[in-house]
């Protein structure tokens, strides 16, 4: 499906993104997670406190004007600086390759979109295919490794099968420490997507979930006896599409939408639903500036062609 | 339950191939999805939340192959049996008079007709119908046919009429043309439908199965069972004396008599009316009590030819809440009625003497006898005036051209004769000549009597037994231009004869056979009735014209067969003399027919099984007892193939709806 597609990444949109760099002025992470304090201790300019020294402290850290006064030995302590990085994981699996224009297309010029505004804003960028496992690229740092993530982004196909559930959990032992982690997927995998979702979570980052759908899967133009083929898995289903099962199957989508919302919700992941019928840089207008919180900009998916008002 | 074209089974093949077609349109569409997960979380919900979602994804295939098995069904024409005869049926349309009541719409014959036509539309592949109507003659419409065009043509052709119907005469006529077309068969019902008012059967066995389909209510009727005119005595009758006498005699009025019953179920007031010429010339107030019968009598009616006996229930008299008519049959309201010849026939005797023979014919009724003797014969201008002349022992020179009876002739006259001779001995030449009958002719004694030539035109009487002239010809009748003659060769004092008891009687015979009053029969006649005529003396031919002014053409020695409505019947003979009678009126088998109740059993001496429903053996030796009624019911089989074929186009019309609902 994933022929003669717009390109991923055309003058047009780079001139978007900079007018949402415009707006938005500040760092993605700073948007996502900055704008409070660091719950850290670390090296950084700004002091914090004092603590009595014991072995093992870097000596560097003794304030050796309070032992000159006091004769005692302090450690000064200092806010960590906040070294965020923004970790973007995009579902490559087959799946994603279908709608017009595919879902895949669609996640990959979010993820290009995303890496551009938090380059942009200084953070540290991690891109992840994701299938059955992580394919990484980054990190970047500086605003002229944008071209190298595009590169990695326009090259990237959609092939093999996504298992979030095995794919995710080794995230955790990448990273640690501040961030900001997207994932972007359909979530139209049988295997299970909570224990990736809370693996992300475990590795201390704050995770947004864009689920991103084409209209054909939320409203099928289907109809008749068909031999159903997934795309990904090559599992085969007959049916005879009539209008209660068309009925049942959005109700189906609904459901796992508000699964999703749900399990999001309950742990404080940002969740957003897109269709591929939505421009990604409305998408990004749609939450990333002026949006209070990730949950508020969260909204449900729109009916079949609709955009965002 | 029967299927009438069980061929057409092969129709079913349609099914699977229904199925065939089913299997290989259903050919599914190959279409890539990105994922197939969430199609199969709808799927198994849509069956757990309905668990005939697998039929409903087959509904389209299931109602298709419904409505081609109803189709299939229908083409096969199952039909329910409702006492359907089959086999070689008879079907025996009651046509008599009584068949003419409006008590069942619109008439009893049209209600008969309807049951006639079930049961020809019900008739299997196999079966033949043979269709009969019954009247005084029976009519064969339709003889062991299959074809239902015709036989419902046939049908569409049968006329009820005014007669009486001899059912066993139907019966017999179209077992008859049956077995003439197919020779024997194994198995024959007749269905009779008919109101019962039929003329009684004698025959005891029949060899099929008869049921009786019973037409009719108990309706209301009022009729005219009798009308009959006669002439008051005026004077003894007698020989009148006088050669020269004219025939004329003052006669007073008329007087008549009515018969009238009510045979409905309630008293009943009407009006009696006698017409003449359309005029009403007396009227009767009536009141009937229920089944009652009234004699009425008329005198000092005027004289006029005939008569109308009209009775009609009295005005404003109509049925309560109109239930039964107060009078469901029209055509026993009237009674035609002739009045008694005026002028009675008149006949001449020219003997010497003979008191015997004058006595014998002054005995006949409608005949006035006048005597001459051969001097008084010779002076007479006009013997032809006179409708018979008869001349004992005596022969004029010239024979009048009138009817001619001629004792002992002593010369040859119309016939040739030999001298008289001794009789040896006689016998009838024929015991059922009409001149001989109830005439014993054991122990006559024949002393001498002329031998007779019998020529071309006459037939031998009396011939001798013994003797030398055995098969000598003693008494000849016939017909010659016209005239009848009898020609006996003996004179009666030669013999016993008249002491004998024989001898009024044979007297009687003869002049009746000669009488020209009798050129209709008196009496009553019945539609459907062969007329005997008698046509006028030295007319070759004649006509009779009926009621509705059709003249039909007689010819002698022929009944006339077309009395068939009632009414007043006329000979006509131009040119001929036409003295006596020569009207005749034709009324209702009011017996028979006036009474409407259905009859519960049919008057045939013996039959088959009594119309048991759905009893399929012919009790062909006639079981005992009279025909029942059928139970009321329909006839004949009934088809469910419209039923089938309206279930088909609902089933269609539910796949259509179904088929854009899009299930």
């Amino acid at each position: 499906m994933a022929g003669a597609e717009q390109p991923l990444f055309d003058p047009a949109f780079v001139r978007r993104l900079e007018g949402l760099a415009l707006l938005t002025q500040k760092a993605l992470s700073g948007r996502y997670a900055g704008d409070r304090r660091s719950p850290h201790r670390g090296q950084s300019v700004e002091f914090a406190d004092f603590r009595n020294y014991v072995r093992g402290d870097d000596l560097r850290l003794v304030d050796w004007k309070a032992y000159g006064r006091l004769e005692r030995l302090f450690v000064k302590l200092f806010l960590e600086e906040q070294d965020t990085s923004v970790h973007v994981l995009i579902d490559a699996s087959r799946s994603m390759g279908w709608g017009e224009p595919s879902k895949h297309w669609w996640a990959r010029r979010m993820a290009g979109g995303l890496a551009y505004l938090g380059l942009r804003g200084g953070d540290r960028f991690n891109l992840y295919a994701v299938t059955d496992r992580l394919v990484r690229s980054g990190p970047h740092r500086g605003q002229e490794s944008v071209w190298r993530i595009w590169d990695f982004l326009t090259n990237l196909a959609a092939e093999g099968q996504t298992d979030l559930d095995r794919a995710l959990p080794p995230f955790v032992g990448q990273h640690s420490g501040q961030g900001l982690t997207f994932l972007i997927s359909d979530f139209l995998t049988p295997s299970g997507w909570r224990d990736g979702l809370r693996a992300l979570q475990a590795a201390g980052q704050e995770v947004a979930v864009i689920q991103v759908l084409s209209p054909e899967d939320v409203t099928p133009p289907l109809g008749g006896d068909l031999r159903l083929i997934d795309s990904e898995s090559g599992h085969v289903q007959e049916v005879t599409v009539t209008g209660p099962l068309l009925d049942r199957y959005q109700q189906a989508v609904t459901e796992l939408q508000e699964e999703l919302r749900s399990f999001c919700h309950r742990r404080g992941i940002g969740f957003h639903v897109w269709t591929t019928d939505v421009p990604v840089e409305e998408a990004l207008l749609g939450w990333l500036p002026g949006a209070a919180g990730v949950a508020a900009s969260s909204r449900p998916v729109p009916a079949r062609g609709g955009g965002p008002s | 339950m029967s299927l009438l074209t069980p061929a057409a089974f092969w129709l079913a093949l349609t099914l699977p191939a229904i199925l065939v077609l089913y299997l290989l349109k259903r050919r599914y569409q190959d279409q890539t999805v990105s994922s197939t997960y969430l199609w199969r979380q709808a799927l198994r919900d849509l069956e757990a939340s309905s668990p005939w979602q697998k039929l409903r994804r087959h509904l389209l295939l299931y109602l298709q192959l419904a409505a081609a098995a109803l189709l299939v069904l229908a083409a096969v024409r199952p039909a329910l049996l409702t006492r359907a005869p089959s086999g070689d049926v008879i079907v025996v349309l009651d046509a008599s008079a009584s068949m003419q009541a409006t008590d069942v719409a619109p008439s009893r014959f049209e209600v008969a007709r309807s049951r006639a036509r079930a049961l020809i539309e019900g008739l299997g592949r196999s079966d033949r119908l043979t269709l009969v109507t019954a009247a005084a003659r029976p009519k064969v419409l339709a003889v062991a046919s299959r074809d239902r065009a015709e036989l419902l043509r046939a049908l569409g052709a049968a006329q009820v009429t005014s007669e009486t119907a001899d059912l066993e005469e139907a019966l017999k006529t179209a077992l008859a043309s049956l077995q003439g077309r197919s020779g024997q068969t194994p198995s024959v019902t007749a269905v009779v439908i008919s109101d019962g008012g039929v003329a009684p059967g004698s025959r005891p066995n029949w060899p099929m199965d008869i049921r009786y389909e019973r037409v009719g209510e108990d309706a209301g009727n009022l009729a005219v069972l009798a009308f009959s005119l006669a002439v008051p005595e005026s004077s003894p009758s007698g020989a009148a004396a006088g050669a020269t006498g004219g025939p004329a005699a003052q006669l007073p009025g008329l007087s008549g008599l009515v018969r009238v019953a009510n045979y409905g179920p309630s008293p009943a007031e009407a009006v009696l009316d006698l017409l003449a010429n359309g005029q009403v010339v007396a009227t009767r107030d009536l009141s009937l009590a229920v089944g009652e019968e009234q004699d009425l009598t008329f005198t000092d009616l005027p004289l006029e030819p005939s008569y109308l006996a009209r009775i009609q229930p009295a005005p404003g008299m109509q049925a309560p809440g109109g239930a039964a008519p107060a009078d469901a049959l029209a055509a026993d309201n009237v009674a035609y009625a002739v009045s008694p010849s005026a002028d009675r026939a008149s006949a001449l005797l020219v003997t010497s003497g003979n008191r015997f023979l004058e006595r014998a014919m002054s005995l006949y009724p409608g005949l006035e006898v006048y005597r001459a003797t051969p001097d008084e014969y010779a002076t007479l201008t006009e013997p032809e005036a006179y409708a018979l002349v008869v001349f004992d022992g005596y022969l004029p020179d010239r024979l009048p051209a009138t009817n001619l009876w001629l004792l002992n002739p002593s010369r040859d006259n119309v016939l040739a004769v030999t001298a008289s001779r001794a009789v040896a001995g006689l016998e009838a030449a024929d015991p059922s000549d009409s001149l001989l009958r109830y005439v014993d002719l054991s122990g006559w004694t024949l002393a001498r009597s002329h031998r007779l030539d019998p020529g071309t035109w006459a037939r031998p009487l009396l011939v001798e037994t013994q003797g030398p002239d055995a098969g000598g010809v003693l008494a000849a009748a016939g017909e010659k231009d016209g005239r009848r003659n009898v020609v006996w060769g003996f004179d009666i004092h030669d013999s016993d004869l008249p002491l004998r008891p024989a001898f009024p009687v044979l007297v009687q015979n003869t002049l009746a056979w000669l009488s020209p009053s009798d050129l209709v029969p008196q009496g009553s006649i019945r539609p459907g009735d062969l007329v005997p005529l008698t046509l006028p003396a030295g007319a070759a031919e004649a006509r009779v014209v009926g009621p509705d002014g059709r003249s039909t053409q007689v010819r002698p020695g022929e009944p006339f067969a077309g009395a068939d409505t009632p009414g007043i019947y006329r000979l006509v003979a131009d040119g001929a003399e036409t003295p006596g009678q020569v009207s005749f009126a034709v009324n209702l088998n009011t017996t028979v027919e006036s009474d409407l109740k259905p009859a519960q059993t049919l008057p045939l001496a013996g039959a088959g099984t009594p119309a048991a429903p759905d009893d399929g053996v012919p009790e062909g030796s006639g079981g005992p007892g009279p025909v029942q009624a059928a139970a009321v019911g329909p006839l004949g089989r009934r088809e469910l193939w419209p039923l089938l074929t309206l279930g088909a186009l609902a089933i269609l019309t539910l796949e259509w709806w179904v088929s854009t609902r899009g299930y």
